[in-house]
């Protein structure tokens, strides 16, 4: 693995070389992005306070350019090479050159389609198998939002539900006919963690989808994903090699009925994991080993004539059902926000703002344990749908996504806890989610966007006896999009997020094991006031100039801060 | 539509579901996850002592040497609670956690042993009492805190929880017997500066008021920079009574330091293959056995070795098993393999450590350590 850069330019030579005869295109694409940013902190954290900053500029320009080769049908090399260069620097100097990706993908025979080096693993995958969960509720946040979001996303690579990691990865579909109509057959293997050649152990991920039956009433599916150390000899050492080991074995299905007036569709799927986990604790090596399953079935029906659907699912996700390719966290709350990152001596926590303008408060790289988390933000489902320790109903109703004027949608869950975290007590969890967008602009035949939305999720965290937690948390959204030039729109964006009551928080062990609970207070409410205009240019340029106010109000004065900020990006796409 | 095509998937699907969850859930019979944690309520109060708290009867002193040592307090219900104990002397931390409705003797005894590094005499400490959902205006947790002062530390030299314990060498200005006091160095690199020296800073030591501080720059990049011996190596005769390799452990605490990381420590343990082991008379004799005369016995005179890349920074208990030490790459005649190459910890003799530049020749090396301690039956366990 030392010799990566030499064996992928070897493969680039020895396919550019193969495939000499056939026809060859080179092409360059890029992306050019300048960021600035004017920020102010204010509010009573900072009576007294002197030696804090409380104002700054900050910012960069980047441009990221890709040229590929494309060898007829068969080969395609591409790379993103990488200049950014940070607000206030002169003369090159701070400049930084990487390569941000490398890429080589192929078809071989004309049947089986490969990626190598940097790849997007887990497409089509049950999210219980690959998920990149992001745990904040935003389908329905204003354009001014997301387009903060977006540049997070790109920054990360948070691609969908895949994560970025480096190897190589298949596809193939075989078609048979009948009622086996398709088998569709992924794979891939990466590496997520390299070893030092002592003690710390090469870390492989493999895994993949193997579509069984496909046609247009049934699909059998099967999924496999492992995470394994593989062993070293431990040499001059004298701390043994940790050894991790997770497999998991998945099962889905789908069952497809049309009725005429309705379209039923039923979904089930099931899973394994079988975890064993050796590491030092004070010197001496401890292992433990859980197995547990899951299991999640729903069905929805489609009301063609109303264009609405109809859903529900129940599912049960054991206490010690562990995927790390499914239960790591996009966001990283252990991260302190690069923006004001100390008030006083004291780190400043992420706040809701942070998590639409720090790019390093998210995950590159997958967790062998249960991640940190804030409960304010999503308890009951904190890793996404695979969150272990979790059982119950959902329900609800939303538009068909053929309804293009409006969007809603409506659900509720009643979820709970299988066994109880440092009591015998179960935690309840009831979150309502609901959310609209409407298009006047279609809605008056109008070539110009004018886009409506609003969004709502309220959760609530309860459990009696001894350990009795009770806590509710809102979110609010609301957003606008007026295209009142051509090309140039007013954006507005609010968001509120409120967290009241207690919670006893329980942090995950190196063993990934259930820690002692810690009880926490929360009386808090965030808020994000965003306006702005954004001006496109052709494609999918744009510029874009917000002014945001965000505050953070805790109850105690001493506590509470804001920050306004100023932000402006343009972003070039060739 | 034919029955048997609409039942045969959800046959399948049936059947899918079956097979997956017959797997048995580790966590079936278990009442819940994790400690038991219970919340103070909110008329929560802790009754009797005006401190909150106190540390047995004695004061603000405590000797680890007589009777059995514990936090004292009530409270008007059962909570879960955390007592932190922390050395202002070098940091050495203890943390006691349980679930109940008293501090006492049953619930929250303390006999002196650590978490990290070692509490020693003389160390003035600080305890701190925090209750689970006893919190202040504030949100955060209400910390009741005691200070005391440790007049005898714990003793170590006996066997704890089956552990049998051997302290080789502390640092202290009275070290214990036998102690690694003889330093040699490579001669080009000790010019360059290379020194072994004592140190009491707060952060360099694990234990007492002394650690060995060891520095130096592989000059001639041939990766030896210098060592220290135990006095005419046979200092730990007798010391050692099991016979199992895999049994004994070599333990120490190692400081390593920042952008070091080709610091090598070299442990090496020295065997007299012929000493009869059953006899105190022959173990007695050998041990007056003075260095010219054990050039002559080199036939029977094993030499195992251990090197350990310290690569990390700050301080961290290392133990060794005995069955990890090798010998060494090449005979070094008196003291290479030249006895019978078998690993016999009960025929240990004597020790020496070095500091290398390792893994990588020619580089700076720097590392402390302290608490050198030979256990039986486990490793050590501060």
């Amino acid at each position: 693995m030392k010799f990566k850069s030499l064996i992928l330019l070897s493969t680039v030579f020895l396919s550019v070389n193969t495939y000499l005869k056939a026809q060859t295109d080179f092409y360059l694409n890029g992306m050019g992005r300048v960021i600035m940013s004017d920020n102010r902190l204010t509010g009573g954290a900072l009576l007294g306070n002197k030696t804090t900053p409380n104002k700054g500029i900050s910012g960069y320009s980047l441009f990221d350019l890709s040229p590929t080769i494309k060898v007829g049908d068969n080969l395609k090399v591409n790379a993103i090479l990488r200049v950014k260069n940070p607000y206030g620097s002169f003369f090159g100097n701070g400049t930084k050159f990487e390569f941000r990706q490398f890429q080589i993908k192929g078809k071989i025979a004309g049947l089986v389609e490969y990626d190598l080096g940097d790849i997007n693993v887990g497409e089509g995958m049950s999210k219980y198998a690959m998920n990149n969960a992001d745990d904040l509720f935003y389908k329905y946040e204003s354009q001014v939002f997301t387009q903060r979001r977006q540049i997070l996303e790109y920054e990360n690579f948070n691609f969908g539900n895949k994560w970025r990691l480096q190897g190589a990865q298949v596809r193939t579909n075989l078609a048979f006919g009948g009622i086996i109509d398709t088998v569709g057959v992924y794979g891939f293997v990466v590496r997520t963690n390299p070893t030092n050649e002592s003690n710390i152990a090469d870390r492989i991920m493999t895994g993949g989808r193997l579509g069984l039956i496909k046609n247009k009433m049934f699909s059998l599916n099967g999924n496999y994903v492992g995470l394994l150390d593989l062993p070293i000899t431990a040499a001059n050492t004298v701390i043994t090699p940790s050894v991790y080991k997770n497999h998991v074995v998945i099962g889905d299905a789908t069952y497809n009925l049309d009725l005429g007036p309705v379209l039923v569709k039923a979904n089930i799927e099931s899973g394994i994991s079988s975890y064993n986990f050796t590491t030092n604790l004070d010197t001496i090596a401890t292992t433990v080993s859980y197995k547990d399953y899951y299991y999640d079935g729903g069905l929805n029906a489609n009301v063609k004539g109303l264009k609405v659907n109809f859903f529900g699912s129940y599912k049960n996700v054991g206490p010690q059902y562990y995927n790390p390719a499914s239960q790591t966290r996009r966001v990283n709350v252990s991260n302190t926000p690069t923006l004001f990152n100390n008030i006083g001596s004291d780190p400043r926590g992420m706040t809701l703002f942070d998590r639409y303008s720090n790019e390093t408060q998210y995950n590159r790289t997958l967790s062998p344990t249960l991640g940190s988390f804030m409960p304010q933000y999503n308890n009951v489902s904190p890793y996404g749908a695979a969150t272990p320790n979790r059982t119950g109903l959902t329900f609800g109703l939303a538009t068909d996504t053929a309804a293009k004027i409006i969007n809603a949608e409506f659900k509720y869950e009643m979820i709970k806890e299988i066994v109880g975290e440092n009591i015998v007590d179960l935690r309840n969890f009831n979150v309502i989610t609901a959310g609209s967008s409407f298009d006047l602009g279609k809605f008056i035949a109008s070539e110009r966007k004018y886009l409506f939305l609003v969004g709502y999720r309220n959760e609530t965290t309860t459990r009696d006896g001894l350990g009795k937690i009770n806590l509710k948390n809102n979110l609010l959204d609301a957003g606008l999009s007026l295209e009142i030039l051509k090309k140039l729109d007013i954006l507005f964006g609010y968001k509120k997020l409120t967290s009241n009551g207690n919670e006893l928080s329980s942090a995950r062990t190196d063993l990934n094991l259930v820690g002692v609970a810690k009880d926490i207070k929360y009386n808090m409410a965030q808020d994000i006031l965003s306006t702005g205009v954004n001006i496109k240019f052709s494609g999918n340029s744009f510029l874009n100039m917000t002014y945001n106010w965000s505050t953070n109000t805790t109850g105690i004065t001493s506590q509470n801060y804001n920050i306004n900020q100023f932000f402006l990006n343009l972003t070039v796409i060739l | 539509m034919k029955l048997s095509i609409f039942y045969k998937p959800l046959l399948l699907l049936v059947v899918l579901v079956i097979t997956l969850v017959s797997c048995k859930r580790t966590s079936k019979d278990e009442s819940f996850l994790g400690p038991r944690v219970m919340v103070a309520p909110e008329d929560f109060s802790i009754q009797g002592d005006t401190l909150g708290f106190k540390f047995t009867n004695t004061g603000t002193k405590v000797n680890f040497l007589t009777g059995t040592s514990y936090f004292e307090a009530k409270f008007s219900s059962e909570v879960s609670w955390k007592v932190e104990i922390k050395s202002r002397a070098n940091g050495a931390k203890k943390s006691l956690y349980g679930t109940s409705d008293a501090l006492n003797m049953v619930s929250c005894p303390w006999n002196g042993e650590s978490d990290s590094l070692m509490f020693s005499n003389g160390d003035t400490c600080d305890a701190k009492l925090s209750i689970t959902g006893f919190l202040d205006s504030l949100n955060s947790p209400k910390l009741i805190s005691k200070t005391f002062v440790i007049t005898k530390s714990r003793f170590y030299e006996k066997v704890i929880n089956g552990i049998s314990n051997h302290t080789i060498v502390d640092f202290e200005v009275s070290p214990g017997l036998p102690g690694l006091t003889e330093p040699y160095f490579d001669k080009e690199d000790e010019l360059r500066g290379a020194i072994f020296s004592s140190k009491n800073e707060y952060s360099e030591r694990a234990h007492g008021k002394f650690s060995l501080y060891c520095s130096g720059n592989d000059i001639n990049n041939n990766g030896y920079i210098g060592g220290f011996d135990l006095p005419s190596l046979i200092g730990l005769l007798g010391v050692v009574k099991e016979t199992k390799p895999e049994d004994v452990y070599l333990n120490v605490f190692v400081k390593g330091f920042p952008n070091k990381i080709n610091t090598g420590l070299t442990l090496i343990l020295y065997e007299l293959d012929s000493l009869n082991v059953s006899s105190p008379a022959a173990i007695t004799a050998a041990k007056g056995i003075d260095v010219s005369l054990m050039k002559k016995l080199s036939y029977s005179t094993d030499k195992w070795i251990k090197q350990v890349n310290v690569d990390w920074v700050g301080w961290r208990l290392v133990s060794v098993k005995y069955s990890e030490f090798k010998k060494p790459n090449t005979n070094e005649g008196v003291y290479g393999c030249s006895g019978n190459c078998i690993l016999e910890p009960h025929k240990i003799r004597g020790m020496a450590v070095g500091l290398d530049s390792y893994p990588n020749t020619g580089y700076q090396a720097e590392m402390a350590v302290d608490n050198f301690v030979i256990t039986e039956g486990g490793p050590f366990k501060p």
